[in-house]
């Protein structure tokens, strides 16, 4: 399925927030959507590298995070789900261990241009 | 923001013994260690080394599940004294805090640690304590006794072996396999007379490639492990898991959300207790057909004396576990 089969997912274009609102070497959560049902995206930076990703883990479509805002980030640019120990690569989103190995993140298209972190074409 | 960064996890292990060939470890204020049949945790309370003991099979295939499920929800009791709770993203061990003889005089610990630090030392223990020919999802009369004795190879086929997880449900286009005799999922031999045929499938017009349906029994016929649910189907926050189930259930699982059980086939029996304190509470025979909500204040033990299949339904909604803690919900889904 794709990511912006979401019905909440943002439009090419949205802000999904500011360069400087995600410290270097952490995550933050970015919500569409109020409730439980919201759309949300992992945005992680390193650097001037960036990448944004479906805040869904592969295993059982639960979200990486059990508290908002908060990733289980470990050495080597990975994160691992809070929920059943899955881990991902940051850069590419590949599940490296654990229950969703052989599955990985998908990838929300993203352009960084003039301090700000938008949603790209594709 | 509160990005958790975590330590690279640096599993605390002993040499080999001299006398048995297994490795002792060390998480915490904890040691595990094993013999020719015995595995013991240790731990200081009140100035007193305390020791539990477990039989080394039950704690294997205790641990097991512990490691496949990444600590499930809630709690995992491998007996009464011993587990783990899972607070996602941490994971409590503890030995006696759930026990009142302990707690009640001060004698049980509990630590809370960084996952990962927890599920790499489970699976080194499981890694260097699992013998040739032992696995521990398998039932006892399929994988006998080669876990007694001292250390005799590994099995880490066995004991790295994943809960089967589909995204949406089995048998989709780049979903999980259908189970057969091609891929490795031959019949179980308890399932003999299940029949294997699959449903047909007729569409309206426009709908085509939008319908699917599998033969769950002929899915679940073909499990390889007891106690261990695979993920059948997945719909918002709604999983099935069916299981197939044989002997007891390793551990005892302490609920922190309702947890829906159907049965399937054959029968199983459970014995149900309170989460905190262990006191009876409840035993349930169910039979095929038959449909129960463990409560999210309960622990759970089932037997299963001929392999069965049961249906977990798990609701997977983040959050629950605080609705029931603080009160907002009741532990129950149903007052009579």
């Amino acid at each position: 399925m794709a990511w912006n089969s979401h019905r909440l997912a943002p439009a090419p274009g949205s802000l999904l927030c500011r360069l400087d609102a995600v410290p270097d070497g952490a995550c933050r959560e970015v919500k569409y959507g109020a409730d439980e049902n919201a759309f949300s995206v992992l945005v992680w930076r390193q650097g001037a590298e960036v990448h944004a990703w479906v805040n869904t883990c592969p295993h059982f479509s639960l979200p990486l995070n059990s508290r908002p805002d908060e990733f289980l980030l470990l050495p080597g640019e990975r994160v691992m789900c809070a929920y059943h120990c899955a881990v991902f690569r940051l850069h590419d989103g590949v599940c490296t261990e654990g229950p969703a190995q052989g599955m990985g993140l998908d990838r929300v298209p993203i352009e960084v241009a003039g301090g700000e972190i938008r949603v790209g074409e594709g | 923001m509160s990005t958790q960064t975590v330590q690279e996890p640096v599993v605390q292990a002993s040499p080999a013994s001299n006398q048995t060939g297994y490795r002792s470890f060390t998480l915490g204020g904890f040691n595990f260690s094993r013999d020719e049949y015995f595995v013991r945790v240790k731990w200081e309370a009140k100035g007193q080394q305390m020791t539990h003991i477990v039989s080394a099979d039950a704690f294997l295939r205790a641990m097991m599940r512990d490691v496949a499920w990444g600590f499930f929800y809630g709690w995992v009791n491998f007996d009464a004294v011993v587990g783990t709770r899972n607070l996602y993203g941490r994971v409590e061990v503890y030995c006696g805090t759930y026990h009142p003889s302990y707690k009640d005089k001060g004698l049980d610990r509990v630590e809370t640690f960084d996952t990962p630090l927890v599920m790499a030392t489970f699976k080194a223990i499981m890694a260097d304590w699992t013998n040739t020919g032992f696995d521990p999802f398998a039932a006892p009369e399929e994988t006998g006794t080669a876990w007694v004795g001292h250390k005799n190879g590994s099995n880490i086929v066995a004991v790295e072996r994943e809960r089967q997880a589909c995204r949406r449900m089995p048998g989709l286009p780049g979903d999980a396999e259908l189970r057969s005799d091609g891929n490795g999922y031959p019949v179980n031999r308890a399932f003999a007379d299940v029949a294997q045929d699959a449903p047909v499938i007729k569409a309206e017009p426009g709908f085509e490639g939008e319908v699917h349906a599998i033969n769950l029994f002929a899915y679940l016929s073909r499990s390889d492990v007891t106690w261990n649910p695979s993920v059948s189907s997945v719909c918002g926050r709604s999983l099935f898991c069916p299981t197939t189930e044989e002997y007891i259930l390793p551990i005892k699982h302490g609920n922190d959300r309702v947890e829906w059980f159907v049965q399937l086939s054959d029968e199983i029996e459970w014995e149900i207790e309170d989460k905190h304190t262990g006191a009876p509470r409840a035993k349930v025979k169910m039979r095929p057909g038959d449909v129960a909500a463990m409560p999210a204040d309960i622990r759970h033990q089932g037997y299963s004396k001929k392999r069965s299949m049961l249906l977990v339904w798990e609701n997977a909604t983040p959050g629950l576990p605080e609705m029931y803690e603080s009160g907002k919900l009741k532990p129950y889904p149903v007052e009579f």
